[in-house]
């Protein structure tokens, strides 16, 4: 199989997560369907999808081998993890937040008033509370009240090998 | 040529991951470095590419299912280390283990945070980005932040979120 093959192969791939990109926004915008239903659908939908029409069709001829296939779902799943991570960016990103925070502040703050009013007032305190309770419903840890932990088998594994990378590349002051 | 592609991405992988280390080692730093994390995902990604020549020549198939693979790889990467490098989750859950019987008090928790630089530090990353100016306490928005910010709120309402931050 030519280069043409592999320019079908990607075309396909793009139009795939093109489409399910648009059915998540639409679902999300006009009928507030959970998020990740709709993420975990075009997760494992989309692969099913490219796989039947990758391999309907042929090119000069040829149909398109196996492990190109396969390879085509591995750059849609790769599409699928960029989009998830400007979503996540989108709703959770802590300077995108402050930017907001500063033009809601017309423009300029000290970075006492930032750190009080960030995310619409609810500040650093609000910051941690809402990430406590994040990492509760995930299951990795019990938050009861004022008690944050133990944290549980999977957030024990979770915290270990995230705090072991950071010792690993040297990232101490971030988070 | 299915063992020579899997050879090539594993090659790719390896030099980025190489690299990665060698880099981040030698220099401590705040900053997540993405513009340098992704030159050495172009370098791996180059290194992929020539190890399947190598094997197989100038044949787009393979070579392309070896980029493809490698890409997912590299992206999967990037996700994990976005979480490593900024998360604030990752940052409670380490400070949780660490405490003696893995409990905390919840005001301590914030105490200690508010205390720490972490937020600071966050500000002084979007100084150097050119989003912000920060002089002594005073954080301004500069043009680029504005630029940002604004296409931020767009994109926030266009997928029907709430950017909470």
């Amino acid at each position: 199989m030519s280069m043409s093959g592999v320019l079908v192969v990607s075309a396909l791939v793009s139009a795939t997560w093109l489409f399910f990109v648009l059915v998540h926004l639409g679902a999300l915008v006009l009928f507030r369907v959970r998020e990740s239903l709709i993420l975990g659908f075009m997760a494992a939908a989309g692969p099913a999808i490219l796989w039947r029409l990758t391999g309907s069709i042929t090119v000069s001829g040829e149909p398109v081998p196996n492990f190109l296939k396969t390879a085509a779902l591995f750059l849609y799943w790769a599409g699928c993890i960029g989009y998830v991570e400007i979503l996540s960016l989108l709703s959770r990103g802590i300077s995108f937040r402050v930017l907001l925070d500063l033009l809601r502040n017309n423009g300029a703050a000290d970075l006492k008033t930032l750190s009080l009013s960030y995310g619409d007032g609810m500040g650093l305190k609000g910051l941690l509370a809402k990430r406590l309770h994040s990492l509760s419903r995930a299951g990795f840890l019990h938050y009861q009240e004022n008690q944050v932990g133990p944290p549980t088998f999977l957030g024990r594994l979770f915290g270990g090998i995230t705090s072991g990378m950071r010792t690993l590349l040297r990232l101490q002051q971030v988070g | 040529m299915e063992k020579t592609i899997l050879i090539s991405v594993m090659i790719g992988m390896i030099v980025f991951l190489g690299l990665h280390l060698v880099f981040w080692r030698r220099s401590a730093s705040n900053s997540p470095r993405m513009i340098l994390l992704t030159t050495l995902a172009g370098i791996g990604l180059g290194a992929t590419a020539l190890a399947q020549i190598f094997f197989n020549g100038l044949k787009p198939v393979p070579l392309f299912t070896a980029l493809w693979i490698d890409t997912f790889l590299l992206i999967s990467y990037f996700f994990v280390y976005a979480g490593v490098c900024r998360s604030v989750s990752v940052t409670l859950m380490s400070r949780l283990m660490r405490s003696k019987d893995q409990t905390v008090d919840f005001g301590i928790l914030v105490d200690e945070y508010i205390r720490s630089t972490r937020f600071e530090d966050r500000i002084r990353l979007m100084d150097q980005s050119g989003w912000v100016q920060l002089s002594g306490n005073s954080v301004r928005i500069t043009p680029k932040g504005l630029a940002v910010a604004r296409v931020v709120r767009f994109l926030s309402r266009a997928t029907g979120r709430e950017m909470e931050g």
